[in-house]
């Protein structure tokens, strides 16, 4: 076909719903480098484009932003990982050094101390959370990152929350990505099921989720997938079940 | 109500600037990314797929998705807003056909006709204010037909021979109502293009 006969199509082309023989004729003209049909379509980018901004104006949830940075962050966390990690060895030695002097000095040099190595533990305690978080969150990019991770099934027939994405792999397990979970009370947690096709539930892991009921879970290792029938998700006490004691919060079946 | 984040899109130095800080990594850049076009993306997302629990889903996915393969954006060249508008309506759209099963009849890969390279040497104010109201004022001219079957087009990712059948229509009567309503549209942007 020639560009005159094409051009009428570079819309519906760069829209992606082009019929054949037009999209195919397209797709080979542009192979080629035809300079006409080239321009088009690129013109036609800039109208698609513009009919989209006719959409009505619709302000997203404030959440979503801290949700979308989050999403990335896990990308660069050996940076800030290390960033962190020296953050914390740093001021945990100006602390040091802090209580050393107090060392030498006889006035309330114990009691100071004492202080010093509370918020030093304390210190501690919180570069241990963030650094197991870091390498939470690398093994989810890890697994996403790999060739045979597939995604199974969504939640989207589901209305109200939670919520959650269900990947698998079978050579290195299921990520769950899930939201909107409720809150727990205390002594209780999250635990993740893998359903077997007429089988009883297999443990998969425990978590918790953060305070806006969103969580990431891997369960690392091999599964067999065609024999699984469902991902579920029950609140368990904080030890851990065998078995769900609980009506499950969310079941995913792995329909593909 | 239409979006008035349009004004801000013509400022294409500071697309440029924000593409070389997300080439570069800097997870701020994405932020400031968002602010400029996460609404944009949110509401054309909202649009397609009319249901927010999804949207803040392919939001989410629309920006890491920018994120991860800014590196071949040329941001000397290239448009930062129609391509993440692109990659939104293209996750939003695949959305729509894996509910609906289009994607097992049509396998129509929609990630080819959003790659950066594509958005290069496009005109940098091609979103202005200007272009984006005549378009809108353009659209609405548009008759009823071919509203709608751009809308289909667009908004729900069918192709003529999709629209024709559930519109209930001759394929040769939808083509014609496609065709038309682009042509007005060129029309009007060409227009003002000239002006």
């Amino acid at each position: 076909m020639t560009c005159e006969e094409l051009k009428e199509m570079y819309e519906l082309y760069a829209m992606g719903v082009s019929d054949d023989p037009e999209r195919d004729e397209i797709t080979e003209h542009l192979g080629r480098g035809c300079d006409a049909c080239t321009a088009g379509v690129k013109r036609a980018f800039e109208t698609v484009s513009l009919i989209g901004t006719t959409a009505f104006e619709v302000a997203p949830p404030p959440r979503l932003r801290a949700r979308v940075l989050a999403s990335v962050s896990a990308t660069d966390k050996p940076q800030r990982f290390w960033n962190i990690q020296y953050a914390w060895m740093g001021l945990a030695a100006g602390l040091a050094a802090v209580a050393l002097g107090l060392w030498n000095k006889e006035v309330g040099m114990d009691r100071s101390l004492e202080e010093a190595r509370q918020q030093i533990a304390a210190l501690s305690q919180t570069q241990e959370r963030d650094q197991s978080t870091v390498k939470r969150l690398q093994a989810a990019m890890t697994f996403l990152n790999e060739p045979e991770t597939r995604l199974v099934t969504v939640g989207k027939t589901i209305e109200l929350p939670p919520k959650a994405r269900v990947f698998v792999n079978r050579n290195s397990g299921v990520l769950m990505m899930a939201s909107n979970l409720p809150k727990l009370s205390a002594g209780r947690i999250f635990e993740l099921w893998l359903i077997p096709k007429g089988g009883s539930p297999v443990p998969a892991g425990l978590f918790h989720a953060d305070e806006t009921g969103t969580a990431v879970h891997l369960r690392a290792g091999a599964m067999d997938i065609a024999s699984t029938a469902a991902v579920a998700i029950s609140v368990e006490p904080e030890s851990g079940s065998t078995a769900p004691t609980t009506t499950p919060i969310l079941v995913v079946g792995l329909t593909e | 109500m239409f979006f008035p984040i349009l004004f801000a899109l013509a400022d294409v130095e500071v697309d440029r600037e924000i593409a070389r800080r997300l080439k570069n990594r800097e997870q701020e850049a994405l932020g400031s990314l968002y602010d400029r076009y996460g609404r944009l993306a949110y509401s054309l997302i909202l649009r397609v797929v009319r249901n927010s629990a999804v949207a803040e889903d392919l939001v989410q996915e629309t920006f890491l998705r920018v994120w991860n393969r800014v590196a071949a954006f040329d941001e000397e060249k290239g448009a930062l807003g129609p391509w993440v508008m692109t990659v939104a309506r293209n996750r939003a759209i695949d959305y729509l056909r894996s509910v609906d099963g289009r994607m097992a009849k049509s396998m129509y890969e929609l990630s080819g006709n959003e790659q950066p390279a594509m958005f290069g040497d496009l005109e940098k104010d091609m979103l202005n204010s200007d272009r984006a109201r005549i378009l809108r004022t353009a659209f609405q001219k548009l008759n009823q037909n071919q509203k709608t079957v751009l809308e289909l087009a667009y908004f729900e990712g069918l192709s003529q021979t999709e629209m024709a059948e559930k519109m209930q229509q001759p394929l040769g009567t939808i083509k014609t109502w496609v065709r038309s309503g682009l042509q007005a549209l060129r029309s009007e942007l060409g227009e003002a293009l000239t002006a």
